[in-house]
């Protein structure tokens, strides 16, 4: 409670400073942006006026988000003024497929935005390259604000090694696993800690039978997607524009190729374009040992189950490479607070409670899944749940993101997407793909 | 002056009529031509000023002169999508138009129920582009019903249609022409519907025939309706974007990637408006020298 109470105070304290410092005239009056008044100058004059404000000054902030995300946001800054009463929140919904154009456009047109949310990281990096991002490290400290629930995500996605958002919610990639094929070939369940090598050692353990009838032990890929991936992420390597991150990915590839050359999943030819999309459907057949996947493929399972669908299954953690720590990915989304946020810290102070542990409950409640984990939350979050048995996993696992806070991750991917799949196929060796690959990423990523 | 005034009166009160109908018509052509200018002008000269600029929607745009187009023909993706689109283009328009023509002849004929035909062979063209792309995809699949028929005539290696760089973009060609086939029948058959009628009886006493007259009376007298069809077909084909995105989105590798693809793809994903109007720029002025070639070479065989 007194920790909310200094953050309230400091707030209403900047509020007061801010109006203060517009009626003296803005030091910095010829740069309507602002961009040259270090974040530092203003949190330390911040004793100052401690005191001298205060009081419950009605405090506005403008906030930013898509249109899906209107029904959280909204429940979320009601939960808020409850604790806050003299702030309103002007919340601001875009249709999704225009946000980020109309955000791009509201920014340059110089609007008044305190905080925002953007949906993933390489595109908070781009907004951090536009210089429209408020750094987040002074504040953190100064106001004491936990961040412990989702610090793996944060130091994900540092930008040069300064905080800039702070996740609201992820995923949760795991291992979910036909029991029925297990018990076929004998195979004890994955349960805790294994490794990559482990994972496709059991594959070939229950691939079974041949033609039609043929059970494969794995399924790691999906065409239109770039699961295959997942196995480069779990050892931190997200980001393709960075050499031994590539490396890492292409090992992933070849992991993934393996897997299909050995017989112990399909041919990546043979799931090619839209067939290959449905993942659930294919694993509902039952000729699949394991798949690795994400959060939201339970309530897909379970909804087909309820539907009369035969599936007996649990998951597991995501296996980690030989020598690595385990650890689980997550596409976050974030929320940050706007470069030209006329109240910083009362933007911020909203943020991190959507961000934090009250922010994470409400989250949770409306089948979110929160970038914030805590004992708390992984009790929530299991309560109640009946399937499958070791729901725990999704949410228990150390969570980092797979995205990297890089404006150019969009475009590197694709041309490494476009690039693996002939690898997949078959087509092109790893040589020529990482030739290529890198050729391409010279001539095509933006400099 | 007096006199001036009056001379300027009586030619103001003789146009008056003329000048009430100008009027009219402005009025008549103002909203429409507004809604061009804005949407359709402005635009299109607003981009040809970004391709010389690197911007990436929001702030400052820097000038960079002729770079974009440059570094164009340094991009081995912008090579690859050009000559796919080459190739699309020779392979989708002359087959689509020759099959119209077919499918024109023969819904020309006077068979019972032949209106259901050309309903039929007109569906494809009205029919959304995404459902079209889901039904292909599922019938070219590699264990899909086009293989397995394959296979049961002892085709021991089907050709893999969507998932190998060798086929993808013959396959998309194939469904681009069963497309647009119907819709170049139907404005066809328009054609051969105007031919009159007497140009047959008089070739058919002139000793003429079946043959003859198709080469002789009807291919001279749809000339100016294959034309049409021509230039629409080759701009459209220049332009495909949905079959693209519906069945493969570029894909395998960069097999069927286009340059309408590579535009979307540079300024949507990308956000480099400037290198995207480039590419849009020449992929305009490709369309432009190919639909004069074709203006020009009509004169030696398109009859009016």
């Amino acid at each position: 409670m007194r920790k909310k109470f200094a953050a309230k105070m400091t707030a209403l304290a900047m509020s007061g400073l801010l109006a203060v410092s517009a009626l003296a005239g803005c030091g910095n009056s010829g740069d309507p942006k602002g961009t040259t008044a270090a974040p530092g100058t203003q949190s330390g004059s911040q004793g100052e006026t401690k005191g001298q404000t205060g009081g419950d000054e009605e405090v506005t902030l403008n906030f930013y988000a898509w249109l899906d995300e209107e029904g959280i946001f909204t429940k979320l800054a009601e939960a808020y003024k409850k604790d806050h009463p003299n702030v309103t929140i002007n919340m601001n919904f875009v249709a999704s497929a225009d946000y980020e154009t109309k955000l791009i456009t509201a920014f340059s047109g110089g609007a008044d935005i305190d905080c925002f949310a953007v949906a993933s990281p390489p595109s908070l990096a781009s907004y951090v390259a536009k210089n429209q991002v408020y750094e987040l490290d002074e504040l953190i400290s100064s106001t004491k604000t936990d961040i412990s629930g989702s610090q793996a995500t944060i130091d994900a996605t540092k930008i040069d090694g300064k905080i800039y958002s702070l996740p609201y919610k992820t995923s949760s990639w795991f291992v979910v696993y036909n029991k029925d094929v297990f018990d076929a070939a004998g195979v004890p369940y994955p349960d805790g800690d294994w490794t990559w090598e482990e994972y496709a050692e059991i594959a070939g353990k229950l691939t079974q039978g041949e033609g039609a009838d043929k059970v494969y032990g794995s399924l790691n890929f999906q065409p239109t997607s770039m699961w295959w991936r997942v196995p480069a992420n779990t050892k931190g390597a997200i980001n393709p524009l960075e050499e031994d991150q590539l490396d890492a990915w292409l090992d992933a590839a070849e992991f993934c190729k393996k897997l299909s050359d050995d017989g112990y999943q399909p041919p990546y030819a043979d799931r090619a374009g839209e067939a290959g999309a449905d993942y659930t459907g294919a694993f509902l057949t039952g000729k699949y040992g394991m798949m690795y996947n994400g959060d939201w493929v339970i309530e897909m399972l379970n909804s087909a189950i309820a539907d009369g669908e035969k599936c007996n299954y649990d998951i597991a953690p995501i296996p980690h490479w030989e020598g690595e720590k385990p650890m689980t990915v997550g596409a976050p989304a974030t929320l940050q607070v706007a470069k030209n946020a006329k109240n910083p810290e009362a933007a911020f102070d909203f943020i991190s409670f959507c961000t934090g542990a009250e922010g994470a409950k409400i989250l949770l409640e409306n089948d979110y899944f929160p970038a914030w984990t805590s004992d708390a939350i992984v009790k929530e979050y299991c309560e109640g749940k009946t399937a499958p048995e070791h729901i725990e996993y999704v949410v228990n696992q150390t969570n980092s993101s797979q995205v990297p806070c890089d404006p150019n991750y969009n475009t590197a991917s694709n041309v490494v997407k476009e690039e693996v799949s002939l690898l997949l196929l078959g087509e092109q060796d790893r040589e020529t793909t990482k030739k290529t690959i890198t050729d391409r990423l010279a001539s095509e990523v933006a400099q | 002056m007096d006199a001036a005034v009056q001379v300027k009166v009586k030619r103001r009160k003789l146009n008056s009529y003329k000048k009430a109908q100008r009027n009219t018509a402005i009025l008549f052509l103002i909203p429409n031509f507004l809604g061009f200018l804005i949407f359709i002008v402005y635009p299109v000269l607003k981009s040809l000023y970004i391709s010389f600029f690197n911007w990436d929607g929001l702030g400052n745009a820097e000038f960079i002169g002729i770079q974009n187009y440059v570094r164009l023909f340094q991009d081995s993706t912008f090579r690859i999508s050009f000559w796919n689109n080459i190739h699309y283009t020779l392979v989708t328009v002359p087959l689509s138009i020759f099959l119209g023509i077919l499918i024109a002849l023969l819904m020309n004929t006077k068979i019972k129920g032949i209106q259901v035909f050309r309903v039929i062979y007109f569906l494809p063209q009205i029919t959304s582009m995404v459902a079209i792309g889901i039904v292909w995809t599922t019938v070219l699949a590699n264990y899909g019903p086009v293989n397995q028929f394959l296979m049961t005539f002892g085709m021991e290696n089907p050709p893999q249609w969507l998932s190998s760089t060798q086929w993808a973009l013959i396959s998309v060609e194939i469904v681009s022409i069963w497309r647009s086939m119907g819709y170049n029948a139907v404005i066809l058959l328009a054609g051969l519907q105007g031919i009159n009628a007497e140009l047959y009886e008089a070739a058919k006493i002139d000793g003429a025939g079946v043959f003859k007259r198709f080469t002789k009376v009807t291919i001279p007298m749809l000339s100016p309706t294959i034309f049409l069809c021509l230039v629409m077909q080759m701009i459209g084909s220049f332009q495909v974007f949905d079959t693209i995105m519906a069945m493969t989105q570029g894909g395998p590798g960069r097999a069927t990637n286009v340059l309408t693809y590579y535009i979307y793809q540079r300024a949507f994903v990308d956000w480099r408006f400037g290198y995207a109007s480039a590419v849009a720029y020449v992929l305009f002025a490709i369309i432009l020298v190919f639909t004069l070639i074709q203006f020009i070479g009509q004169r030696k065989w398109v009859n009016y």
